[in-house]
């Protein structure tokens, strides 16, 4: 009886025990030396009190303009670093290197490799990969190919240390499924510590002895994403798995000469967002853009070595990357500005001791087109010039799946409700519930953040970032590019108006002539997207109340309608091949939708409509009649009102304000936000000579275009009386776009307006059902 | 027609003595009453059962207690950023919402509608299940298949059934009727009503089946001998054994008409038709727009109404099962 007592109060203990002790497994185990401080947050390497860790220094290397490093195929011996290179010349055969340098990146020396002993066949030969045998023989993948005939030969040689060719394969007879020439493609190529050569196609492996025998050949049926070495020298494949439908990566069994077990590495890891590689010191290395982790067969999850941003290190400017001994990494890195630029650097760790103590701000975004390139060189820079802040990112977009992308807002939402909310935010209004933020009292008052400030005023803004943006009398985020949308067309045609209605632009485009369009290629799915771009005339979002089923919108769809489906042969008299511009010319296409973003634009569309027309940029159109044209901004920025370092998030902001990164020419031109950018944008491009051709080719250049034949375009210059019409529309505007209410908006009605197009409803049943969809969406967030 | 008598007593029961009234100076002199100690042992095992039993309570109250508070919390605050104590400002606001009215009032017309057909029509099919007639196997099996099919497999063949080019608009055709966009139109209840009865009736004729089995055999023969029909045998005897199992099953299928938003996400999204939109749509997208207190407070009153409703329930099963009992 007693012992029965104990043995149940063993176990009722034990039952206590157990939960207690799964919770304490969840604690991080952070991933430097210095542990016992460490706190790990999803993406950052931040300890308690605040230094950053995992900081590496980059030690650019030296290589001559003319050659390039592959350093796609890296092999390490004896302390040295050997890699693939190619110099280029004027002649179509490149001459092939063998790269070899020190662990630290010095002493780089190229050896010519000279192609096999072969006929003068017209073939040119390219090295793909390379690898090192422990007898210090080695082994290339070669590419043939006639640049004549198209011919393609694959072949795998074999040389000794002193370059005598030992074997000499053709690889299309190693592989059996490799078709005709010209169908087989090396993808990848390696040799593990038993010498034994894994050779990788699209689909298949084949397994070779250091002889050059055929062990064995795997195939996949799917394509090879990778080959890897583990530190034990096993070889493992990523490739695609009809079951369960994603990336897998397994171990070669070459005992059994067939593909083996599953890796250890969590498969967030293998069919996530993460570049992998072998390498030295862990089996696998992992990259994604917060920063490289090795990863050990039997460890839970990777350990961070090194954290980009906290390196200064732009983590999508990296072509490949290899990972060295004693915790180094060799890296090539593109050009931000020329992908076809490459450089090379060795980078190390920093000691922890050494690194500079700052204060911590954390950056809140969701990966887009913008952040990709811009915004961690932008961070990276502003973090070098700062001796006080450093700004540390957190990507909310490593929680979305390739189907899903709200994953992410929820786990902002997440951490905005338990108090983790950034310092500052990079806004996705087609995303976020920005106004919803804003309402709660989510962000700082920017308005005041500008007033306490002396070095800058909230006059330096231009007025169309600042008005349409205004939350009773505040200013609660900041944009630091923007375009704008709007409708263009001749001044003559359209009266001085500075916008219309619905009804009325309905009845300027009811009264055109058959042979005229209001729009080039005026479809029916084109009208309703030029129309929809601006809805705001049938939502009053203060009262949340719309107008959907009102005449207008219906006589609009049914307008819409009357257009035809698709345009199958040209209407016009004349041949657009050779007068690109002359249906504008002639009014036989009456308005353009224009997406402005510099004053050059502008210019443009004056050149299309005939160069000494006047334009009206009538927008499109509103409830009132005023210009409906809207802004869209980019790289829009808040600032967190429970921040503890305000100062700090505005000195960021006002880095991307400032005259550097406002002035800055890239690929994805767009207006600057602040008055100083905007007159320079305006100096610069009057300073420039453009030509327009007949065809529609436009070009602009520093120089005058004399050599231009004057029957063949058009030269023209940008004005002052040009810059102050763009300036007057900058400042007429009063509408902001792209919230995620626009796009849930958007959504229902192309959703509904399909079953009227396709007859099965009448206009009046679904402008019902939309004002029925779309009033409950608006009482929800009103 | 002759009255059923109840129960019969083959054995005569001893009538309870009276209790005697005491007059108010008897009260004084009653014994008081004592204290009754408790043992040692007594104690010990008090104290080990209660152990015994923290497991559970803990579960509960992180799982279902200490999130009830929260939501109660969250409900009376004015947003999840600033935590602004506005008590009842929230339910005064949901009220006057127009989206929460028209969530309200689909939810509850979709339950009075679906409850009762479900309980009724799983009844009808029990009581039809439970006597012999052939091919009762294959019927059952029949009835309960729509269980195992996964939500996403349902949505699908619905998809396909009630589309505007779909099979039963079809069908209508055939008969020269106008095809009908079931899904946005007012003939959208139907449609979820029907995948509703499709995917529960099984269930609840399960339970309904087992209810009928428990009623004792001994009473059914006894009303057999006494002449009574089956009309007289289903009302007065079987329904009355059942009021428990009618309770229960109304209760399940009204918790389960709040699940059928999960069907009505997949078939129409986040914004469906208006008829379709239902207490559940305006939480699950409150919820996304950072708007807790709208959707806590929404919580509260739906628990609310629930717990009157089961309340009510249960009042009517204790009366209606008490003389059972005695």
């Amino acid at each position: 009886m007693r012992c029965k007592k104990i043995i149940a109060l063993a176990l009722c203990l034990l039952m206590l025990i157990a939960p207690m002790s799964v919770i304490g497994c969840s604690k991080d185990e952070t991933s430097s030396d210095d542990n016992s401080d460490k706190i790990n947050t999803s993406n950052q390497s931040v300890t308690k009190s605040g230094k950053i860790t995992n900081v590496y220094r980059t030690n650019s290397i030296e290589i001559p303009e003319d050659i390039i490093i592959n350093i796609g195929s890296i092999i390490i011996r004896s302390e040295k670093i050997y890699a693939l290179g190619v110099k280029n010349s004027d002649n179509v055969v490149q001459q092939s290197l063998l790269v070899s340098m020190d662990m630290d990146g010095s002493n780089l020396s190229f050896e010519p490799i000279n192609p096999p002993d072969s006929e003068d066949d017209g073939m040119v030969w390219h090295i793909n990969y390379m690898c090192i045998l422990s007898d210090d023989s080695k082994v290339y993948s070669i590419a043939r190919y006639n640049t004549e005939t198209s011919a393609n030969e694959c072949r795998l040689i074999k040389t000794d240390s002193g370059g005598n060719e030992i074997f000499n394969l053709n690889l299309y007879d190693v592989f059996s499924d490799s078709g005709e020439s010209g169908g087989l493609y090396i993808t990848q190529m390696c040799a593990d510590s038993n010498d034994m050569i894994y050779i990788a196609s699209d689909n298949d492996i084949a397994v070779l002895n250091s002889d050059g025998s055929k062990n064995f050949e795997l195939d996949l049926n799917s394509y090879i994403e990778g080959l890897y070495l583990t530190q034990n020298g096993k070889a493992a494949v990523k490739y695609y798995e009809n079951e369960p439908k994603s990336s897998v990566m397994r171990y070669i069994d070459t005992g059994n000469k067939a593909i083996g077990q599953k890796t250890a590495l969590p498969q967030e890891f293998i069919s996530g967002q993460y570049q992998i590689i072998s390498g030295s010191e862990y089996d696998f290395y992992l990259k994604n853009n917060i920063g490289i982790y090795g990863y050990n067969e039997g460890e839970d999850k990777p350990k961070e070595l090194l954290n980009f941003v906290n390196s200064s290190v732009n983590p999508n400017l990296i072509n490949s990357f290899y990972a060295l001994p004693d915790s180094k990494f060799l890296c090539s890195f593109y050009d931000i500005e020329n992908h076809e630029e490459t450089s090379l650097a060795v980078l190390d760790r920093v000691p922890d001791n050494e690194i500079k103590e700052k204060t911590i701000i954390t950056l809140g975004f969701i990966y887009d087109d913008y952040s990709q390139y811009y915004l961690f060189n932008d961070i990276i820079n502003f973090n070098l010039k700062s001796d006080t802040y450093c700004i540390q990112p957190k990507d909310y977009s490593i929680y979305n799946t390739p189907y899903d992308y709200k994953p992410a807002v929820t786990a902002l939402n997440n951490d905005i409700t338990t108090g983790n909310v950034p310092d500052i935010l990079l806004l996705y209004p087609a995303e976020m519930p920005v106004k919803s933020y804003e309402d709660k009292g989510l962000f700082a008052d920017l308005y005041e953040i500008m007033d306490n400030d002396p070095e800058f005023d909230r006059e330096d803004l231009l007025r169309c970032l600042r008005v349409p943006f205004e939350n009773d009398g505040r200013l609660f985020r900041i944009g630091t590019s923007f375009n704008v949308q709007t409708i263009v067309g001749k001044s003559k045609n359209l009266g001085d108006r500075a916008g219309w209605t619905t009804s009325e632009m309905m009845d300027f485009a009811q009264s055109l002539p058959e042979d005229t369009q209001l729009f080039e290629n005026m479809t029916r799915e084109n009208f309703m997207n030029i129309m929809l771009s601006q809805v705001c005339e049938f939502i009053d979002y203060e009262n949340g109340t719309c107008s959907f089923d009102s005449d207008g919108f219906i006589n609009l769809l049914k307008y819409a309608k009357s257009l035809p489906e698709k345009i199958e042969q040209s209407i016009y008299e004349y041949d657009t091949n050779e007068d690109f511009n002359a249906p504008y010319c002639n009014d036989k296409i009456m308005l353009t939708r224009l997406n402005i973003s510099s004053f050059e634009q502008y210019l443009i569309e004056k050149a299309r409509f005939g160069i000494d027309e006047e334009l009206n940029m009538i927008g499109f159109p509103t409830e009132d009649g005023s210009n409906g044209s809207v802004i869209m901004v980019s790289g829009e920025y808040a600032i967190s009102a429970k921040s503890k370092s305000k100062e700090g998030a505005w000195e960021f902001i006002k880095y991307m304000m400032s005259d550097e990164l406002q002035n800055r020419k890239n690929s994805v031109q767009k207006f600057p936000s602040t008055v100083s950018a905007l007159e320079r944008l305006a100096e610069n491009q009057m300073a420039q000579y453009y030509f327009y051709s007949k065809s529609g080719r436009w070009e602009s250049s520093d120089a005058p275009f004399d050599d231009k034949d004057e029957n063949s375009g058009t030269r023209i210059y940008l004005t002052q009386d040009d810059v102050d019409a763009v300036k007057a529309l900058l400042d007429s505007i009063t509408v902001s776009k792209s919230s995620s209410s626009d796009v849930q908006i958007m959504n229902i009605i192309n959703e509904e307006t399909s079953a009227y197009f396709n007859g099965v409803k009448s206009a009046e049943e679904v402008a019902d059902i939309i004002q029925g969809r779309i009033s409950i969406y608006l009482s929800e967030i009103s | 027609m002759k009255q059923i008598q109840t129960m019969p007593q083959t054995v005569p029961k001893e009538k309870p003595e009276k209790l005697k009234r005491r007059s108010p100076s008897a009260n004084q002199n009653k014994p008081k009453h004592k204290k009754v100690k408790i043992g040692k042992n007594e104690r010990r095992e008090r104290i080990i059962t209660s152990v015994f039993f923290l497991p559970s309570i803990i579960g509960v109250m992180i799982f279902f207690i200490v999130p009830f508070f929260v939501v109660l919390y969250y409900s009376m605050v004015d947003n999840p950023i600033s935590k602004n104590f506005v008590f009842l400002d929230n339910f005064k606001a949901l009220l006057g919402n127009a989206a929460f009215q028209r969530a309200v009032k689909n939810t509850l017309s979709f339950s009075v509608i679906a409850v009762p057909l479900v309980v009724l029509l799983s009844l009808v099919f029990a009581v039809i299940l439970y006597s012999n007639i052939p091919f009762k196997t294959q019927f059952r099996t029949v009835l309960i298949t729509p269980l195992m099919v996964p939500v996403a497999s349902i949505v699908l063949i619905w998809q396909v059934m009630f589309h505007q080019n779909g099979s039963v608009n079809a069908m209508l055709s055939m008969f020269g009727l106008a095809p009908i966009d079931w899904l946005k139109s007012e003939y959208s209840h139907i449609v979820i009503v029907l995948l509703y009865l499709w995917k529960n009736v099984g269930y609840n004729m399960i339970l309904f089946m087992a209810a009928l089995a428990n009623i004792p055999k001994d009473i059914m023969e006894v009303a057999e001998l006494e002449g009574a029909n089956a009309f007289q045998k289903f009302f007065h005897i079987k329904l009355r054994y059942l009021s428990s199992s009618l309770v229960f099953v109304s209760i399940l299928s009204l918790i389960n008409s709040f699940k059928v938003f999960r069907e009505v996400y997949l078939l129409t999204g986040d914004y469906p038709y208006e008829n379709l939109y239902l207490l559940q749509h305006f939480i699950n997208n409150t919820f996304r727009s950072l708007d807790y207190q709208k959707l806590s407070a929404a919580a509260i009153i739906m628990c609310l109404v629930m717990i009157v409703i089961i309340g009510i329930m249960c009042i009517i099963d204790n009366k209606i099962g008490r003389d059972l009992e005695e």
